[in-house]
């Protein structure tokens, strides 16, 4: 009961804090009415936000994972960009695409969506689909380089999975 | 030199995007051309959005900028994803010179 109620707060102060920054004013009325939208939206949806629950140890180790992910991570988009923009741009488009599997070692739910997160939102790479129990993802892969699940999960997969096996255990 | 910095972020933006949308035109299939969509979304409009708020300093519109792209940048992948899903759920076929569609071999 009580971790619902955290959940519900956590909720209401994210929507909050979103409402205020696109509002962009303190005026009361913005803040009433945002206040009124976020509750709203809150008691809705807080039961599919946190499933769960949040109350976990701090743990430094995992923040510093964390914070080296972003260089990492802005590191391989830009490699990403730069060979896609390279097979827009080449007169014949030497594309070689295709639909791999990617086993993963992740089993949280944050994990894994992470992980699916970050090879669509770098262009090569789209996850299309997740095996039922969660152990592989099948990604289309716009230049297949292997097939093999080791070789994808290594060219694939390893740049993100090194530090989110580590952030979200 | 903070402008250069923001007029280089625009510039890089403005690049991406028109690549994007030749990929969009260019590429074969709708797996492809979800590739070349990334590239708008991401090289274009975040940086580009990265730019305005270099440019702009400390704001309220800095803010909504940096809102915007954080919600881009949640939200983005999820409806790529939810479009290639539903493409191949429906039966779009891959292009005719793809190398492999495991997906289709190992989960009918």
């Amino acid at each position: 009961m009580r971790m619902a109620k955290e959940s519900l707060f956590v909720a209401f102060v994210c929507l909050w804090l979103a409402w205020i920054g696109l509002t962009g004013s303190l005026n009361l009325q913005e803040l009433a009415v945002g206040a009124i939208v976020a509750a709203f939206v809150a008691v809705v949806s807080y039961e599919f936000l946190f499933q769960g629950g949040m109350r976990e140890k701090f743990e430094p180790e995992r923040w510093g994972y964390a914070l080296a992910y972003v260089p990492a991570y802005i590191w391989a988009e830009l490699k990403a960009h730069a060979s896609v923009i390279y097979l827009i741009l080449h007169p014949r488009m030497p594309i070689k695409p295709g639909i791999v599997r990617v086993p993963t070692e992740l089993r949280s739910d944050f994990g894994i969506t992470g992980l699916a997160n970050a090879i669509t939102m770098t262009p090569g790479t789209l996850s299309v689909d997740v095996s039922e129990e969660g152990s592989s993802l099948y990604v289309h892969w716009i230049d297949v380089k292997a097939v093999e699940p080791e070789q994808t999960s290594r060219q694939i997969a390893w740049p993100f999975e090194r530090f989110l096996r580590r952030i979200f255990r | 030199m903070i402008e250069i910095i923001a007029y280089i972020l625009l510039g890089i933006g403005a690049a991406c995007a028109l690549i994007g949308a030749m990929g969009i035109v260019r590429l074969p299939d709708v797996y492809n051309r979800i590739h070349a969509q990334t590239v708008v979304v991401v090289g274009g409009v975040i940086v580009m959005l990265l730019g305005a708020s270099v440019l702009e300093g400390l704001s309220s519109y800095t803010l909504k900028a940096l809102i915007i792209a954080l919600f881009l940048f949640l939200t983005n992948p999820v409806g790529s994803h939810a479009i290639a899903r539903a493409a191949h759920k429906s039966g779009v076929k891959l292009w005719r010179r793809s190398v492999a569609d495991k997906l289709k071999e190992e989960k009918p």
